[in-house]
């Protein structure tokens, strides 16, 4: 016998056996149908890549997607923060004008107690300065 | 493209069709029909019974994703072949190491053969096995399926020059060692 006929009849191919058949099936997805079957429309999960969209465009607007949700969240962020800068300018101010008012108040109170005197040999009497 | 010879025992052509609209038994018609080419590809380039059964199944699965691209008996032959080549050059390389280390002492897979000498086969297989995986595949489509060169390099995307270069050193490594390891007497050039 030749060396290639020795070969080809070494490497007869093999049948796996009984039932190999059905073992492939097993694996098939219940539901699972070849991709030529229409698909219901309701069938079709919200994030399932349409028929006839190529994988990399799928995959550009993906991408796009997650971008636009970044910046969208960055923009929440920075609109938040400034919100808050607001909020704590306008306390600041509240709390100036408050702290002007007691000085105001203050300064009066001594202007009003320099024109009160206390009356000699009663010190329990007071008597008006006259300007 | 031409494609190899459709098996005599291809089913007929509706049983794809009806395999494509999603009908079970037709699908299963299908696996009968070609589980011996994919299988026994498997099994001889990966010398490992249980390896080939789950690239075998693999294949299959595969296929039932693609069967809406096949575009007909002699293209389901040449995708099996494909994917089939393909697959079971990757689990090869990934195996490689221990097959290197281990391969002359590793028994015979599980495996009923009628040769017509078993010495001669056995040793054969375990010789081819030796093969890196590609020259390995290359022997193996040229062997087991009867194609010619042209034919392979369709199937493994490779040059034709490069597919017959795999060819010639490996049945010349194959020779002396077949040689070495039985005798010139067993062995027939």
């Amino acid at each position: 016998m030749r060396f290639e006929d020795q070969l080809r009849d070494a490497l007869r191919p093999l049948d796996p056996g009984p039932r190999f058949a059905e073992r492939v099936l097993a694996r098939l997805e219940p539901t699972a149908k070849p991709d030529t079957a229409e698909p219901s429309a309701l069938a079709v999960p919200v994030l399932a890549r349409p028929r006839g969209m190529s994988r990399l465009v799928a995959l550009g607007l993906a991408a796009s997607m997650t971008l636009a949700t970044s910046a969208g969240l960055v923009f929440l962020e920075t609109q938040r923060r400034a919100e808050g800068e607001r909020a704590r300018q306008q306390v600041i101010t509240a709390l100036r004008l408050t702290s002007g008012e007691l000085n105001e108040i203050g300064r009066r109170l001594t202007a009003a107690a320099a024109r009160v005197e206390t009356v000699p040999g009663d010190p329990g009497r007071l008597e008006e300065r006259v300007p | 493209m031409a494609l190899a010879a459709v098996p005599a025992t291809s089913p007929p052509p509706a049983t794809l069709e009806r395999a494509r609209r999603g009908d079970a038994d037709a699908f299963g018609g299908l696996v009968r029909e070609r589980q011996r080419l994919v299988f026994g590809l498997a099994l001889n380039v990966l010398r490992d019974r249980a390896l080939a059964e789950e690239v075998a199944q693999e294949v299959f699965l595969q296929l039932h994703r693609s069967l809406g691209s096949i575009e007909s008996e002699a293209h389901l032959t040449h995708w099996l072949r494909r994917v089939t080549s393909h697959r079971a050059i990757d689990v090869a390389r990934h195996r490689r190491h221990a097959e290197l280390s281990g391969l002359d002492e590793a028994p015979e897979p599980w495996v009923v053969r009628r040769d017509a000498d078993p010495l001669v086969g056995r040793t054969l297989r375990r010789l081819v096995a030796a093969l890196p995986p590609r020259p390995r595949t290359v022997v193996v489509l040229r062997f087991q399926e009867d194609l010619e060169p042209a034919e392979i390099a369709r199937v493994l995307d490779m040059p034709v020059n490069t597919v017959k270069s795999h060819l010639r050193r490996a049945l010349a490594v194959l020779r002396a060692r077949a040689g070495q390891a039985l005798g010139g007497a067993e062995v027939t050039s």
